[in-house]
């Protein structure tokens, strides 16, 4: 008998996280305010990330779009990084690496235009995160006017918050969701493995970060890209406090070292087309579709598996087409 | 459980052991921040700003307004302000008054266009700004535009001004063509003056856009405007321009520019010393030295910046070439140049850098012979003058408060910064290396102690304020300043400890002009030293010495020491210390007893007092360098340097050699005890007291009671 009632207890326990989870506002702008929350879009959608300077998107890359039936482009638009005023040769936070558009956004694709903004950038912004905020948004909405990039639902922000840098990074975010919410638009914020024992966060959407999960700069890293293990470590099975979109790494870089010290990254994986001096070595990461399948599984289950988006992590067909057509399939799969 | 005392001592042998001691610093006193080129109290530059309020004073024909009260309304007004002046009872602003009273609504007019015009060009300058539609931003230019076009062309005493509002609205709106034709047709009409030097500037732009990009330059680099000469280097060579970049560019043209002393100082600042900025303490302020290359072209700059026959300043310039060339490992050159700095056209705030430059170099390249140590108290004289005279409540403030900056070596007060500097950084190493090590403690003293005699007041958690002689008096205080400071770093460990015995001699003799000078701004206490003497030679293990020297104290001093809390350590490992109070002359004791030691070692004694002595001594020596660190030292960190490794071998040497000594059973179980070898005594030495008050004393050993 015990055992019974325990069993209905986890059972009711598990349904009313999941109809919280599932719960969407009727207005979007509204629920941002009273509900911290995050809102979770009702139908799952099929999305990836365009993260280059200059949108200009091949047939592949078209064709990939349409093959998957791929809805949602989160685009990144600029970075907000500490740089040198032009005018006064000062320094101070501005927009860098603005995206050039070339090609026109496929029809039926819906845009988030997304920021990164850098740790930097943060630190530097402390007390002064109300006027950043406001500039930030205006100059992303003025993007997607300018670039006609359509009606604009969602923005997203991206930053690896660390705790000096949080209270900073939370306090643009409410700011610029108050800006966002009263036009009817959603922030959306990604989230860090590192980061997501985090009570509550300033966005109304949230896309869990499930690549970049290792330490680059350590020669002992395994794969700093997506390693099942090192994703283990946060995530357990059923205990994510939060309901995510899960975004999952579709590409592969060298990382060089010399003297055990890390160098740099080299765009390609081909262990013949690299030429090393003394003491220099390198590590190849690739993102296995093993390893991705590994990892989806384990951030589905841990998640309760609720229904959720799931993002690619980027438009790239150097990268992409290292995968099958079902490869493909089996992440976006729910 | 028993043993209490020798388990109670096992685990102090084996903690770790860290001493409340600080330093000494990472940062060295040869760190200071040299370069001073740039004084921030001195205004920016004003002269094109004064020209237009001038200008404006001309206008209104009334001379008696003051530029003030002009800047006032020109520059401050809100475009709201500008629309309420109207006649109304006492307008305290002239110029303000003047439009009220005269109603020159063509005035306030053209006032609010110039500030609408001003700020939709910030929007469209600024980084943020992205265009896109509706942002009504390029619709507001263009309306502008045409406004001042259509005010220009009506004629009047505003039309020049209009023609350059029209020009500035045509640059953000990239009309330059349409700006070549405006210029063409208003030139004629365009008096000489600071209005048309302004437009000008727009048609150097009109210039630079249409491939006459050298003549840009130019005219920028003579108008001394570094904003846009930043903007076209930019635009050339895809990267923001550096420091020497723009300088190349405006050194012939404009070498008196403040704002390009600001540059250089920052350049310096920046590339040469990273300044401390408190985001981190491993951050270290350390000296880069620069390339040749770059000192080089540094050095063309500054010749070029001489070689302008308007130049009012080439002192500045011959500094910084003086700089760069000592940055770049060339001092006799630098001290020639600076030399020839000292005597060109300048202002005093770059003559003093000069001089304290100059001081600097002569350290660096001079002989050290009794002419230098003329020269020396002549510039020691003007520098103290310098910390004397040139304090600030800000700096008595930070000695006040505990002197952290100073005790780190951080900069904080440019004076004093340099006295420990040149004297710490330059002459002290210098001294020491030619044998005059009490010269060398004379002057680490007043570079160390001057400023913190002078100020003579400090402020601690329990008390508000304490001379210096209460600080250093105070058994209780922790002096965090005279056992890591630059001169006590000297008599710890780089002069002979000989050195500072004859310092302290000294101190009653007759003595020469410049060791007068630097012991009235010094710290003399003679104890202090002798403490620091007799220590030394403990640490050098020369016992007799210590005893004669340590033996001069009163043995009430130790407890002024930082480390008079870790005198409860027994060396010898006799008895545990229950009191945990620290024992009487603690080091003379020791010293005392290692020399007697040292006597039975070596005298007509039997084997057994010999190896008795032996075991005693390699205990003491041990325990000196480990457990009972502060008796040869006043700092030990936590980590485990090895310097003593060797010296602790040796202690084990006559540890092992004494036990091997000693033939009577009985005497050694009892040293076997006192270095708690007690499994070897209950097995080797079962018939003797030690083994009888370990078997009573311990349960360890109870077995062996049993079998027994």
């Amino acid at each position: 008998m015990k055992r019974h009632i325990t069993f209905i207890l986890i059972a009711l326990l598990f349904s009313s996280c999941g109809r919280r989870a599932q719960q969407a506002p009727s207005s979007p702008s509204g629920a941002s305010h009273s509900a911290p929350s995050a809102v979770i879009m009702e139908t799952p959608e099929r999305a990836i990330y365009f993260w280059k300077s200059v949108f200009k998107i091949n047939d592949y890359e078209t064709e990939f779009l349409k093959g998957h039936d791929i809805t949602t482009l989160y685009i990144k638009m600029f970075d907000v990084a500490p740089d040198r005023d032009w005018n006064t040769g000062e320094t101070g936070v501005f927009p860098v690496a603005t995206t050039r558009f070339v090609s026109e956004v496929p029809e039926g694709i819906k845009v988030v235009p997304t920021v990164y903004i850098t740790l930097e950038a943060m630190l530097r912004s402390a007390g002064k995160e109300e006027d950043l905020a406001e500039k930030i948004v205006a100059r992303v909405l003025a993007m997607a006017s300018f670039n006609i990039l359509g009606p604009v639902e969602m923005v997203q922000f991206d930053c690896d918050w660390t705790a000096s840098a949080r209270d900073s990074y939370f306090a643009l975010c409410r700011r610029a969701r108050e800006i966002l919410g009263e036009k009817g638009i959603l922030l959306s914020g990604t989230v860090r493995l590192h980061q997501v024992a985090e009570p509550e966060y300033p966005f109304d959407h949230r896309v869990l970060m499930l690549y970049n999960t290792g330490s680059i700069k350590n020669p002992d890293t395994r794969n700093s890209i997506i390693d099942y293990d090192e994703v283990k470590k946060y995530l357990k099975r059923g205990k994510c406090p939060h309901s995510f979109d899960m975004a999952y790494p579709t590409f592969g870089w060298t990382v060089n070292f010399k003297d055990g010290q890390f160098t740099g990254l080299t765009h390609g994986t081909n262990p013949d087309s690299l030429s090393y001096g003394p003491g220099e070595t390198f590590r190849i990461e690739t993102s296995e579709i093993s390893e991705i399948l590994k990892v989806k599984t384990l951030a589905d289950r841990a998640a309760g598996n609720p229904p959720h988006s799931n993002i690619i992590y980027h438009l790239d067909s150097t990268n992409l087409s290292k995968y099958t057509f079902d490869e493909i399939e089996r992440i976006y799969s729910d | 459980m028993k043993l209490k005392e020798s388990i109670l001592i096992s685990i102090l042998l084996l903690a770790p052991v860290l001493s409340r001691a600080c330093g000494p610093y990472e940062w060295q006193a040869a760190d200071y921040m040299l370069p001073r080129i740039w004084d921030p109290a001195q205004p920016g530059n004003p002269e094109d700003d004064r020209r237009l309020l001038r200008d404006w004073q001309d206008l209104a024909g009334t001379p008696a307004i003051s530029l003030e009260d002009i800047s006032n309304v020109v520059f401050n007004y809100s475009v709201e302000r500008l629309d309420g002046i109207g006649p109304r009872e006492h307008i305290e602003n002239g110029f303000e008054r003047y439009l009220a009273d005269n109603d020159r609504q063509d005035i306030i007019r053209y006032l609010k266009t110039a500030k609408e015009c001003e700020k939709a060009r910030g929007c469209y300058y600024s980084r943020w700004y992205y265009p896109s539609a509706g942002d009504g931003l390029s619709s507001t230019m263009e309306e502008i535009r045409d406004r001042c076009l259509a005010e220009a062309a009506a004629g009047g005493q505003l039309s020049s001004r209009y023609v350059l509002q029209a020009l500035r609205a045509m640059t953000t709106l990239q009309e330059y063509p349409r700006m070549d034709s405006l210029w063409r047709a208003a030139d004629p009409a365009i008096p000489d003056g600071i209005i048309r030097e302004m437009c000008l500037d727009y048609m150097a732009r009109v210039d630079f856009e249409t491939g006459k990009k050298e003549t840009a330059l130019r005219h920028y680099a003579e108008r001394g405007d570094i904003s846009s000469l930043r903007f076209c280097l930019k635009r050339m060579n895809g990267k923001l321009p550096g420091c020497w970049d723009i300088l190349e560019q405006m050194a012939g043209f404009d070498p008196d520019n403040i704002e390009l002393r600001r540059m250089m100082q920052e350049w310096f600042t920046d590339n040469v010393m990273h300044r401390y900025t408190g985001d981190s303490y491993s951050e270290r302020m350390s000296m880069r030295i620069i390339s040749i290359a770059d000192a080089d072209r540094i050095c063309r700059i500054c010749d070029t910046a001489v070689g302008v026959k308007s130049c009012r300043n080439p002192a500045v310039w011959l500094y910084v070439k003086a700089l760069a060339l000592d940055l770049s490992g060339r001092s006799r050159e630098a001290g020639a140049v600076n030399d020839k700095a000292s005597l060109s056209a300048g202002d005093d705030f770059i003559w003093d850098s000069i001089r304290v430059l100059s001081i600097y170099l002569d350290a660096k390249n001079s002989v050290y012979d009794s002419a230098y140590e003329a020269r020396l108290l002549r510039d020691l004289r003007w520098l103290d003058a310098k910390i004397t005279g040139n304090i600030t409540d800000e700096v008595r403030n930070v000695i006040k408060a505990g002197a952290w900056e100073l005790r780190v070596n951080k900069s904080f007060y440019y004076w004093n910064d340099m006295l420990k500097k040149i004297i710490l950084g330059e002459v002290c190493p210098r001294m020491i290396d030619r044998g005059k090590g009490t010269l060398a403690i004379r002057l680490a003293n007043m570079a160390d102690n001057r400023l913190l005699n002078y100020v003579d007041c400090l402020e601690t958690k329990h008390h508000s304020s304490l001379t210096m002689t209460q600080y250093r008096n105070s058994s209780t205080i922790f002096n965090c300043f005279d056992y890591s400071n630059g001169l006590f770093q000297i008599i710890d460990r780089k002069v002979p400890v000989k050195d500072i015995e004859k310092y302290v001699r000294s101190l009653d003799g007759s003595l020469t002009g410049l060791e007068k000078f630097l012991d009235d701004r010094s710290y003399k206490n003679k104890t202090y030293f002798l403490e620091v003497a007799g220590t030394r030679y403990v640490r050098e293990m020369k016992y007799e010495e210590a005893v004669r020297v340590l033996e001069k104290l009163p043995s009430s001093y130790q407890y002024r020491l930082n480390t008079s809390v870790y005198m409860d350590r027994d060396p010898f490992q006799t008895a545990f210390n229950e009191s945990g109070l620290p024992y009487p002359d603690y080091k003379l004791g020791f010293a005392r007893r290692m020399a007697e030691d040292r006597r039975r070692m070596s005298g007509n004694f039997g084997p057994d007092e010999r190896g008795r002595a032996m075991i005693d001594y390699g205990l003491g020596l041990k325990s000196s360098f480990s457990y009972a660190w502060a008796l040869t030292a006043y700092f030990k960190s936590g980590w485990d340097d090895h310097e003593y490794d060797e010296l602790l071998q040796t202690g084990d040497r006559y540890i092992s050699n004494g036990l091997a000594m000693i033939c009577d059973k009985e005497i050694k179980a009892l040293e076997l005890l006192r270095l708690q070898a007690r499994l070897e005594i209950v097995q080797h030495y079962r018939n003797t007291s030690a083994c009888d008050y370990v078997l009573r004393h311990c349960d360890e050993y109870r077995d062996y009671r049993k079998k027994r």
